[in-house]
């Protein structure tokens, strides 16, 4: 596109929304920083003129900062909504053929509105923190919780002026139309999956603000991983439905057939998820106990710091990827200032003030409190394997090695062993007590468990065949389920009736039953789709005999010419037999869009508890010869529907009564 | 106050992957080098792209570096890759001048691969088809787009890792044709 560069804002004589929207954000930096400064100074250092002052400005900064950085949101949704095209921005991507909806969606299409939609996001919590805090907290703490937010939200937004504004506008003249959102964006799953994975992502800010608060503060009272804890589980669930959501999209619209590929993008949203799941763990610790209080503000700084070093990676451009957009140095440079502020800083906060909160260790060798211990172990090796296997090819190259991507077989030959060890703490670790247990009880009842998974387990492969993989991951799911089981009625025994019983267990209780049932369903998807799934290229004729898939038959019974609104269309039928029975018939398309010259694959589906059935239409070879995609993927639903059970178990837990009204 | 050197190991864990990062910024993926720059392509043999399932015609390094008489592209493309949507306007550009511009398909499926053609065009003379992505390991392949740019004789001048655009091409690889390919100003993207 040729513009001519003569700027022509002279010509207009009112004040443009995108202005309006700039002078909003400005504004909003600096009273950011300015409130940031009171309170660090005033509070945190101790400066008593400012102590006031800073706890009075408190309320109103949070109240203002949510108005107006929400209004600007509002305002970059309008100029899509109404196709404003002088905006750089909107012009790339978005055009006035775009429905209304993809026009909203299109406001996180790109980097520049990713970024707002973070600030936004951090806003929000931000805001939400101020209100829900204002009279539970000490009034201290609260406003150095909002000073590390606001401090954290100002070096966003300084981004977003300096390096990516989503309002710049174009040179005069500006273009009628605007280009198109990128096809594969347009989407259902890409409307909800940014913002509920920017919800989880940028949530970890509030742990993290705590985590800071507290190091500041010097002292953890007994309430401090109380009033953590409740945020820190709506985070982590949030990021956990994003992160499915992800990798549902993956799923059925890249038309790769998996669910996923251990991207850079990808990894960049596990890391920060292993180490929160890390901390809700350790918080119960320090909650209940009042221990591991190092080791807990250290998980809660690891968390956020690994969601922000994932918006480094995704948008600096050091790594390239999948999804990598168009990448530009300066904007690492300032994401990696940003990051060297923000972690360093609390890191070197750690170093210096840590051994003030050290708690003295006060419990058994063999105790619930060392499970958890293990488990937190666990899951920082994990979140390590991650970022070592993410920063593998940048490492290498620094050490002038040929190039290698470390693939999915590095990270499967470390995950399978954690998961395992992660299912086998899962089956004992509950059921411990805190403070001192037997170990004899502990292996009597591991003992007692294998007895009725092991046979239960072997009992599967009279109806599958047999793999080792799947044996081990079959007893654990068993055995955690058996643990699962008892608990419950060894906690309601005392009881009236079982269902008396229930009634009285917590809520807290019960969501950690059913986050912990979830990763059961989890694991039995990821089982199935690796180990059970088959998929072959096939070449097949019109009307002839089957092709083997598994269990199942293929048939090509026909290929139909059809016409739509604004395509024609090649459609096959698929007949998919099992024991000489039709399942289903499945109706792939290859569609040719006549006025884009553009050919689309539509894939045809058969979704069911067990598995899915995927079919697609390749090439057509001879007149009566398709080239036909046929997979079966194992037990894949499984997958989506342990890690939604597992988010909302986390709500579950999130909302119990003594996290909430305290 | 007992000392504590533990628990300042997080810092200094992140002091160093601050570095690594740094590093990181400067070289990838634009400054990236290529220690095959000034040598000749790689040998290799691939099958060439085609509409076809089951076609096997391929071609040698030496095949495909014969007859040449001036300077001519190796761009590395995928249908994965969301920037060579972005980037193929460009690339379709310098097709259009003459300018001869061989594709290299980079860990792509064949069906994939050719619904990409069929969507946006295809500016290629003809596109090596390397799904495992054996020649890209060769050529030092880090991503897709990736560019090269190749004398008459196959002996390799440049390497571009990201978009190619107007201001990459002015800058380095414009110098290498006798007459410029684009008029100044003249031509559009």
């Amino acid at each position: 596109m040729a513009f001519n560069p003569e700027p022509a804002n002279e010509s207009k004589g009112l004040i443009m929304i995108s202005e309006i929207a700039q002078i909003f954000l400005i504004l909003t930096t600096c009273l950011l920083i300015m409130f940031s400064t009171l309170a660090y100074v005033g509070i945190g250092m101790g400066y008593k003129p400012w102590h006031n002052l800073a706890l009075q400005t408190q309320r109103p900064t949070a109240l203002l900062q949510g108005i107006s950085i929400w209004f600007c949101f509002g305002l970059l949704v309008t100029l899509f909504v109404t196709n404003d095209f002088t905006i750089a921005y909107v012009a790339e991507n978005s055009n006035s053929f775009l429905p209304w909806w993809y026009r909203m969606s299109a406001v996180w299409g790109g980097h520049e509105g990713s970024l707002l939609l973070w600030a936004a996001i951090l806003s929000g919590w931000y805001f939400a923190v101020a209100v829900c805090g204002e009279k539970k907290l000490p009034p201290q703490l609260l406003c150095l919780v909002s000073a590390t937010l606001a401090f954290i939200l100002a070096g966003f937004l300084l981004f977003i002026l300096f390096t990516s504004n989503p309002f710049a506008q174009l040179p005069m003249p500006t273009p009628i139309d605007g280009q198109d959102l990128n096809p594969l964006l347009q989407d259902i799953g890409l409307i909800i999956h940014p913002p509920l994975l920017y919800m989880g992502y940028v949530g970890l800010s509030v742990a993290f603000a705590f985590a800071v608060a507290g190091l500041i503060h010097g002292d953890l009272g007994p309430e401090w991983a109380r009033w953590t804890r409740p945020w820190t589980l709506v985070a982590w669930s949030f990021l956990t439905v994003g992160i499915a959501l992800g990798s549902w999209w993956a799923y059925y619209e890249l038309g790769w057939g998996g669910w996923w590929f251990w991207d850079p993008v990808e990894n960049a949203s596990l890391m920060p998820w292993l180490a929160a799941t890390g901390l809700i763990h350790s918080l119960a610790v320090t909650d209940k106990r009042g221990m591991l209080k190092a080791w807990t503000l250290f998980l809660a700084i690891l968390a956020f710091s690994l969601s922000l070093l994932g918006t480094f990676l995704v948008r600096s451009g050091v790594l390239t990827s999948v999804h990598a957009f168009a990448n530009d140095p300066t904007r690492g440079l300032f994401i990696l200032a940003l990051l060297g502020v923000v972690i360093g800083g609390s890191l070197t906060l750690f170093a210096c003030r840590a051994h003030l909160v050290e708690s003295k260790a006060n419990h058994g060798l063999v105790s619930r409190e060392s499970g958890l211990l293990l488990n937190n172990i666990v899951l920082v090796t994990a979140t390590f394997v991650v970022l070592i296997g993410t920063l593998y090819p940048l490492g290498e190259d620094m050490l002038g090695m040929s190039k290698s991507s470390v693939g999915a077989p590095y990270f499967n030959a470390m995950f399978v062993p954690l998961g395992w060890m992660l299912l086998l703490l899962l089956i004992v670790g509950p059921r411990a007590r805190w403070k001192k247990d037997a170990s004899q009880r502990l292996l009597k009842f591991l003992g007692q468990t294998l007895m009725i998974s092991v046979p239960l387990a072997s009992l599967i492969f009279l109806i599958i065949p047999f793999k080792f993989a799947a044996l081990i991951s079959g007893i654990l799911c068993l055995g955690v389920l058996v643990m699962i089981i008892s608990d419950i009625l060894e906690k309601t025994r005392y009881s009236r009736n079982l269902w008396h019983g229930c009634l009285q267990l917590k809520r807290h209780y019960w969501g950690m039953q059913t986050a912990h049932f979830g990763l059961v369903i989890l694991t039995i998807g990821i089982t199935g789709a690796s180990l059970y799934s088959h998929e072959k290229d096939q070449l097949m004729v019109i009307g002839d005999s089957a092709q083997a898939l598994g269990d199942y038959k293929a048939k090509l019974n026909q290929v139909k010419t059809v016409k739509g609104p604004n395509y024609k269309a090649s459609v096959g039928e698929i007949e998919i037999v099992q024991a000489n029975q039709t399942i289903v018939r499945l109706f792939p398309e290859k569609r040719f869009y006549a006025t884009r010259e553009a050919v689309m694959t539509e894939a045809a589906m058969d979704a069911s508890l067990f598995g899915d059935i995927y079919v697609a239409l390749g090439e057509q070879v001879a007149a009566d010869r398709w080239a036909v995609r046929l997979h079966f993927k194992s037990m894949i639903r499984w997958v989506w529907g342990g890690a939604f059970i597992i988010a909302f178990g986390g709500l579950l837990s999130a909302t119990d009564r003594r996290l909430v009204k305290s | 106050m007992k000392s504590k050197f533990y628990i300042a190991i997080p810092l200094c864990v992140f002091i160093l992957l601050a570095i690594v990062l740094f590093l990181g910024i400067g070289k990838n993926p634009q400054h990236l080098e290529s220690a095959r720059i000034g040598q000749p392509m790689p040998a290799f043999e691939l099958p060439i792209l085609s509409a076809e399932q089951n076609n096997s015609q391929s071609i040698t390094a030496q095949q495909l570096i014969a007859n040449q008489n001036q300077p001519w592209l190796l761009n590395v493309w995928a249908s994965w890759c969301p920037q060579c949507y972005a980037e193929h306007g460009f690339i379709s550009a310098i097709a259009n001048t003459g300018t001869r511009v061989v594709g290299l398909n980079y860990k792509d499926t064949q069906d994939n691969a050719h619904k990409f053609l069929n969507e946006m065009g295809n500016p290629y003379e003809l596109s090596l088809f390397d799904s495992a992505g054996d020649l890209g390991f060769d050529l030092g392949v880090y991503g897709a787009p990736e560019t090269f740019l190749l004398d008459a004789q196959g002996q390799i001048l440049i390497r571009h890792a990201g978009v190619l655009d107007r201001k990459i091409w002015q800058e380095k690889f414009a110098q290498f044709f006798t007459q410029p390919i684009f008029k100044p100003d003249s031509a559009k993207e």
